[in-house]
């Protein structure tokens, strides 16, 4: 188990680094020169050479990566250029609404989810089959910013139960959260279907009938159990997705998270803060799969004693 | 495969059928539906503003007086334009890179799937939102942006056909009977993966318009007045108490068209091999 | 005396995607208490089918008994609710099969699986469950059965598995044991240690056990009788050893000679011509002419029906061996 958490941990180190790299080479890419695109002063500018150096752009570009990442690890993602505060304090303020968001629609999409999955398999074929994976594919195929919407126009502006506002309360966190788990909820119902459907033929659910096992014991422990193991890939993968599809809904519903952070450093062209909300996430993502994983060995006894 | 036995597979379908038609009639719609308008999609009439559903304006006009049907048929030729464009041109590469990785093997395949790797590192839109931070927004930077969001789970997919292709029998008798590499990989590697291309392109549209949609819904893509249908979204939400259909319309087209796409691979799955069970839309997002 | 397990007339059919396929047609038997009665024909006869239609374990759709009683305890097991039917398996009846492999749960202990059918049908606590499993394992011959107990089923060895699955099965001292090829899939060696282990059991709880088998080799190790299956239908019914030394059927005479010999001087491996007919193709005379060295043009156009007495009985119209 400690050996196996350890290898997982280890192989996600060079992704880690390959993935700093990348974030760093963004805005090398930028077509032009980043100086005078980002600080609007051209070449013949005094104050050039010191715009560029602040920027961290002087030198062999090697250099300028081992800088890049030393001053990562001492917390420095350098400062916007639009607030001109600190990247890593801007994204500090802004990281929890995201995260209530997204793991708010993870939870969210999981209990749904996994209900409709559960449901579609053991009514396999049958009408709430078909009519729970219309629903999932319906799920799928909204974007969220629509949804959210019309969540918006029935609640908030025709039934005005909830506000349309912010992230400020419980109340407030509903349409958010509902809007956002919605997005997720087709993939999860399908994926739980499929798995079980693939579960409850296999040899050992024969064997646990023949014990004479209630049917339904069946199929919530025997078969769920097993059915889960592909499902929590798919959590794992949805949060990601989530994370950054909270970008959608934070814009819809005025909340100054992280991915509204972001967007507006596009529009502003204010590239040390797209460098650190883009690493930032992508880490967060990493970094949960990476958990995910490890939840395997808790589920499959094949991945904790091998 | 005939094509002939593939049509009558997809035809027992009753869904993937209707969606078919569905894409068909707004595919037609995209091409000629814009020299039958009334107006132009950037037609302003201040006067005629928020005007309600009549037969000169079947749709009503938004804030500005501008035809929705009109800025709607219009977007359709924007979305589905970005979309083809984007993933035909996405999948190309994706299917390339996955043909070398997969056959070649080695430092190549290794190199290959440590870049499928780090694409597939950024979750959903952000891939998308950090091409466009790069490249800056429009209409080619958007396709290119969905592009790139098409090639590591294309490139992915067919580095799989191919590495188990490889290693069974009739691709090993023909390098035995002296064929040369380039014929081997596209008379019979491509071949034999092209059922599963195909239906991944089927659906990587449908998630490529989601993904072109929302950049162009956060002001990062397609930019107003081009009447691309997440745009419209955008401007719509402003004025949505007043105007409802300014937004109804530019979404459900979307989701219709997004629904539409799913239906028809899934249905073209079936038709071409039913081994393919689980390939589905918005799992590669 | 009176049989423990009677299946009279028993007719199983699947769905196909071309119509319905019937698998087992019309076919009875008779197990009596501490009898082993041997099942064998090739795959595909329909004695896989036979023995989950006694437990009504027919994945269902597409498969269905269609008619015939399976009469134990003087109840008709076709007829009982899904509940007593629960009592039964595991309980009554139990069954192993062929795959230890899969046929274990994966995410769950050995012990659990072994407790499972004592804490269901016996109201056993836990720790009593635990305590018997252990014993269970002991009695199967697995080694260190207090560490076993708490492994999972990938960390044991096939023929470890195999005697976990015994274990599960005998858990309740079941009066009828339903082994599906439980030595199919397991090496050579290990065959032979399950078989005497299985016979070993079988004479201490004086049970019956059902073997399904298209090894003929396990046949003349366990079997008291034997009932020969072609085509979903019984061709021959006959006591273990008469039948091995002369068999009635052509069929039979078939499997008996593909054994492979080695008294002989060259080894020679016979095979019986031809392959089983379409299980849907409706034949009218008999369904093995096809492959039949002895087939009159009669055999073709007139189907014989199994004949005999209780000990002995054949579905030939020009049977072998017989004074």
């Amino acid at each position: 188990m400690l050996k196996y958490a350890l290898k997982r941990i280890l192989q996600t180190i060079p992704m880690l680094i390959v993935l700093s790299m990348v974030v760093f080479g963004m805005v090398r890419l930028i077509p032009g020169d980043p100086v005078k695109i980002m600080m609007g002063i051209d070449v013949a500018s005094d104050s050039y050479e010191i715009e560029k150096e602040r920027l961290g752009l002087n030198g062999t570009i090697v250099e300028q990566y081992v800088r890049w990442v030393e001053r990562l690890f001492d917390g420095d993602m350098g400062t916007s250029i639009f607030t001109k505060k600190p990247v890593l304090q801007e994204i500090g303020n802004r990281f929890k609404p995201t995260l209530i968001l997204a793991v708010g629609g993870t939870v969210l999409s999981s209990i749904i989810g996994i209900m409709f999955g559960l449901l579609a398999a053991i009514r396999h074929n049958r009408f709430t089959d078909h009519f729970l994976m219309v629903t999932s594919l319906i799920f799928v195929s909204t974007p969220s910013f629509f949804s959210a919407l019309i969540l918006i126009l029935i609640f908030s502006l025709q039934l005005r139960w909830l506000p349309s506002i912010g992230l400020g309360s419980w109340k407030a966190a509903i349409l958010p959260i509902v809007t956002l788990g919605l997005t997720a909820v087709g993939s999860l119902t399908r994926t739980t279907r499929s798995s079980m459907l693939d579960v409850v033929h296999q040899d050992y659910i024969r064997t646990a009938r023949a014990r004479g096992v209630p049917e339904r014991t069946i199929v919530f422990r025997d078969a769920f159990r097993n059915a889960l193991i592909p499902v929590l890939t798919s959590i794992g993968l949805r949060f990601g997705s989530l994370l950054a599809g909270a970008t959608l809904v934070e814009t819809v519903f005025s909340i100054s998270g992280l991915g509204r952070f972001l967007v507006d450093g596009v529009g502003n062209r204010d590239y040390p803060v797209v460098q650190g909300t883009v690493l930032v996430m992508a880490i967060s993502f990493v970094l949960v799969n990476l958990i995910v994983d490890l939840l395997y060995s808790a589920v499959d006894p094949r991945i904790k004693y091998s | 495969m005939t094509f002939q036995a593939v049509w009558k597979r997809f035809k027992r379908r009753k869904t993937s059928l209707i969606a078919l038609f569905i894409l068909l009639f707004i595919f037609a719609v995209a091409l000629v539906g814009p020299f039958f308008t009334k107006y132009e999609p950037t037609e302003m009439a201040l006067k005629n503003k928020y005007a309600p559903v009549s037969l000169d304006n079947p749709l009503g006009t938004d804030q500005l007086g501008r035809d929705t049907l009109t800025r709607l048929i219009y977007g359709s030729r924007v979305s589905l334009s970005i979309a083809f464009a984007g993933v035909l041109s996405g999948c190309f590469v994706g299917v390339l890179l996955g043909v070398l990785a997969g056959y070649f093997g080695s430092w190549v395949d290794s190199l290959i799937s440590r870049l499928i790797d780090v694409l597939l590192a950024f979750p959903g839109l952000l891939l998308a939102i950090a091409i466009v931070a790069i490249l800056g927004n429009g209409v080619l930077n958007t396709m290119i942006a969905v592009a790139i969001f098409c090639v590591p789970s294309m490139a992915r997919i067919v580095r799989g056909i191919v590495i188990s292709l490889k290693n069974q029998e009739f691709v090993q008798a023909c390098q035995v009977m002296g064929a040369s590499t380039g014929r081997i990989l596209f008379r019979h590697v491509l071949t034999n993966a092209m059922s599963m291309i195909i239906v991944t392109v089927t659906l990587d549209l449908g998630s490529s318009i989601l993904t072109a949609s929302a950049l162009s819904f956060l002001g990062l893509g397609v930019m107003p007045p081009n009447p691309e249908w997440g745009a419209m979204l955008n401007a719509g939400k402003e004025v949505m108490r007043s105007y409802p259909l300014g937004v109804l319309a530019p979404g459900l087209a979307i989701t219709i068209v997004v629904i539409s796409f799913s239906l028809v691979g899934d249905g073209l799955r079936d038709a071409l091999d039913p081994r393919l069970k689980n390939l589905k839309i918005g799992e590669s997002q | 005396m009176k049989p423990i397990l009677k299946v009279e007339n028993l007719t199983t059919s699947f769905q196909g995607e071309e119509g319905r396929v019937t698998a087992v047609r019309n076919l009875s038997f008779e197990l009596h208490k501490g009898e082993t009665l041997a099942v064998v024909g090739e795959s595909g006869c329909g004695k896989s089918v036979t023995a989950l239609s006694i437990l009504n374990l027919i994945p269902n759709p597409p498969g269905k008994i269609d008619n015939g009683c399976i009469w134990f305890e003087d109840r008709d097991l076709t007829r009982l609710r899904k509940r007593d039917m629960r009592k039964v398996r595991g309980n009554q009846i139990a069954m192993i099969f062929q795959e230890p492999m899969t046929s274990l749960n994966p995410v769950f202990t050995v012990g659990r699986q072994v407790m499972d059918s004592l804490i269901i049908h016996q109201n056993m606590t836990k720790k009593k469950a635990h305590a018997a499993a252990v014993s269970l394992l002991t009695s199967v011959g697995i080694p260190e059965p207090e560490l076993t107990v708490d492994r999972y089923p990938h960390q044991l060895s096939g023929g470890m598995r195999q005697r976990a699955m015994i274990a599960m099965a005998l858990a309740c001292r079941p009066d009828i044991l339903i082994a599906d090829e439980p030595t199919t899939a397991l090496d050579v060696t290990i065959q032979a240690q399950i078989l005497n282990l299985l016979r070993n059991l079988h004479d201490e709880m004086n049970m019956s056990i059902l073997l399904i088998t298209h090894d003929m080799g396990v046949v003349a190790q366990l079997a008291d009788h034997v009932l020969v299956m072609y085509a979903g239908e019984a061709v021959e019914y006959r006591k273990s050893k008469e039948l091995f030394k002369s068999p009635h059927h052509p069929y039979t005479e078939g499997l008996l000679k593909s054994i492979p010999s080695l008294t002989e001087d060259h080894l020679v491996l016979y095979n019986i011509p031809g392959s089983v007919p379409p299980i849907h193709a409706e034949i009218e005379g008999c369904r093995f002419a096809d492959r039949c060295s002895y087939a009159q043009p009669y055999c073709r156009e007139h189907k014989p029906e199994l004949e005999g007495d209780r000990e002995s009985k054949v579905r030939c119209h020009f049977a072998l061996n017989v004074t």
